[in-house]
């Protein structure tokens, strides 16, 4: 949490800044401004995949990373629960089929033990994803602002939330427009759970 | 205008002006070949002639496997580069055009595997089968032979490895001549010819590949039979191929070539593909085991006991070297792209998949002098294992390096080429 609250002469409490951009181009160097200033509670909306993006939000393989270890934990668990399951089965009640050994036979857990490994990876693939992405939620501050509804359709934002640490109403707006914003709002979070 | 371009004259200044095209850059000109291919034939011929001479030291068995080791791994290479050309050509790859042409330089070397290959059929035809025993008198009276037979003969054994040959190197010639057609014209429409012709051509390759193995490979025993053997030498014809690849671009790299052509990108891109390939051969391996093991036919078993009973070394040096080791150090993306990492898992690959072709081959040697009566050596004449496996790979390196010292080395007018230089990993 930041350490000042912002609001509005109305009372509502500020959720953050929000610049309208006029291209993905623009959209992109605005970002590099933002991110060379040193926020980091921000983010970009547009309605395609701007592949330069991450590099200039400076958020390259920063939050691949612990995804990566939560994916390869549940790998392991899955493979490791795979094979354990089978071999305690087949210690505590041996069936014999056409005289193949049971447990002393790793041959036959593979199979089992193959898909679990890749069943978990989907799971925690799609779940530490959901996670990190702090989804599924049903409504986002940015959404009080009707200008917003366009980036699904023809514009580019830069939103920088009033929790940065760096986030001042002035300051906050003059670099946005330094940047290159054809338009910059104030977000209001009338419920103030951000 | 690029240098290049200005340099190849004509038309070709429609096609690509990039910083990074100069003609230092992308071609060896003005550097000789002489030094490096004199050196890899020596290697090759001093391999060659210490094969004849264990030969008639150790057995003509053994050197015949050795060489039939060396022939059969380069043969996966070849294969495995005219596989990746056609692939890259059938979905349009952007990415590899900049590396496609090593791949060209490598399956033009097939004229060499037929060239290496008759030696073997000649002395198997003429001695009645030295490693191929079915094309000896025994196996005419052996029922399992005589229900092959109608496959298993030697004239159409021969006829089969002269249709296989046929359409391979029209393959290759028709995809080189299309691409020094391309370098010069800058004719686009030839790219779209390739991609035609790949279509039909991976559908030949898949069949002669997988026929070709069954042939010069499983028939080395042929009371056994898998139906997943085409695959799985398929598997170590992309695995090596690629590392091949590698190898070569960053030799070139080394040597101050394709200076921002080849970048990092494309190295992830060759990484991710090896590593996949490491995968891929796991599995293909591990279900052909799991099937035998599982329906437990005497038939099938033998393979697999010639090989785990006999030579557990080099059994487990496969699981842990061709899948676990490997599969491990390039899961992170870091690796992938570390230029001195991908070239030592690329270098380590060509050993492995020759260790692989080794395990195939050599404990038909072992199987059929105990045959016969005579004592197996197992692995205690490595050196004449070594000299086959270093002769042939040497006359085959000679071939290829002459290749790559001739002419560009990247497909010059590719209409991919712009976005294959631009080309970057998102994930």
């Amino acid at each position: 949490m930041a350490s000042v609250q912002y609001q509005t002469e109305s009372g509502a409490k500020v959720f953050g800044m929000l610049a309208e951009f006029a291209n993905p181009h623009t959209l992109s160097e605005g970002a590099k401004k933002v991110r060379d200033a040193g926020y980091r509670k921000w983010d970009t909306h547009a309605p395609f995949p701007v592949h330069e993006m991450e590099e200039s939000m400076g958020i390259v393989g920063k939050a691949i990373a612990p995804m990566m270890f939560v994916i390869g934990c549940a790998a392991i668990c899955g493979a490791g629960g795979g094979y354990l399951m089978q071999y305690l089965i087949n210690v505590d009640y041996s069936i014999i089929v056409q005289g193949k050994p049971t447990y002393q036979a790793w041959e036959p857990f593979i199979p089992v033990t193959f898909e679990l490994g890749i069943l978990f990876t989907a799971f925690g693939s799609l779940l530490s994803m959901l996670a990190f992405n702090g989804l599924p939620r049903h409504h986002h501050p940015l959404f009080n602002s009707d200008n917003f509804l366009r980036c699904t359709d023809d514009a580019f934002f830069i939103s920088i939330e009033a929790a940065d640490g760096k986030f001042d109403p002035d300051q906050t707006r003059r670099l946005l427009e330094e940047a290159g914003a054809t338009n910059v709002e104030l977000v209001e979070d009338p419920e103030g759970n951000a | 205008m690029s240098q290049a371009a200005a340099n190849k004259g004509q038309s070709l200044s429609q096609i690509v002006s990039d910083a990074r095209l100069t003609r230092e850059n992308i071609t060896l000109v003005g550097k000789s070949p002489a030094k490096l291919v004199g050196l890899f034939l020596a290697i090759g011929a001093i391999g060659i002639v210490l094969t004849l001479v264990g030969a008639q030291a150790i057995g003509l068995e053994y050197a015949l496997a050795a060489y039939h080791v060396g022939v059969m791994g380069v043969l996966a290479i070849c294969l495995g580069s005219l596989f990746w050309v056609m692939l890259f050509h059938m979905f349009s790859a952007t990415w590899s055009v900049t590396v496609r042409r090593q791949f060209e330089n490598v399956m033009r070397a097939m004229w060499l595997c037929l060239i290496l290959i008759l030696p073997i059929m000649i002395l198997e035809v003429a001695s009645n089968g030295v490693l191929f025993t079915w094309m000896g008198e025994a196996a005419k009276s052996d029922p399992i032979y005589q229900h092959k037979a109608g496959f298993l003969n030697v004239p159409f054994f021969l006829l089969r490895l002269a249709i296989y040959f046929t359409l391979w190197l029209t393959l290759i010639r028709k995809f080189w001549v299309w691409q020094r057609k391309q370098d010069e014209t800058g004719d686009r429409w030839l790219t779209n010819r390739a991609r035609f012709t790949s279509a039909w051509g991976l559908v030949v390759f898949g069949l002669t590949t997988a026929f070709a193995a069954f042939d010069w490979l499983m028939s080395l025993d042929y009371h056994f039979f898998s139906t997943m053997w085409g695959v799985y030498f398929f598997a170590g014809a992309g695995y090596s191929a690629m590392a091949v690849n590698i190898l070569i671009t960053r030799g070139l790299s080394a040597m101050g070539k394709m200076n921002g052509v080849v970048t990092v990108e494309h190295r992830h891109d060759q990484g991710k593909l090896l590593f996949a390939f490491t995968v891929f051969w796991a599995y293909i391996g591990f279900s052909q085991y799991f099937l035998i093991w599982y329906a437990n036919v005497p038939e099938e078993t033998s393979y697999f006991l010639a090989r785990k009973v006999n030579y557990p070394e080099l059994t487990f040096a496969l699981v842990v070297g061709h899948f676990c080791l490997p599969f491990l150090i390039m899961l992170p993306r870091p690796i992938k792209r570390s230029g001195l990492a991908i070239t030592i898992m690329a270098a380590w690959a060509l050993v492995i998949h020759f260790v692989d072709m080794y395990w195939i081959i050599r404990p038909m040697a072992d199987a059929h002098v105990l045959h016969d009566g005579g004592s197996p050596i197992g692995l205690k004449a490595l050196w004449l294992d070594l000299a086959g496996i270093i002769g042939v790979v040497g006359l085959f390196a000679a071939v290829v390096a002459r290749n790559v010292f001739t002419g560009p080395l990247i497909p010059l007018n590719d209409p991919r080429l712009p976005g294959c230089l631009h080309h970057k990993n998102y994930v």
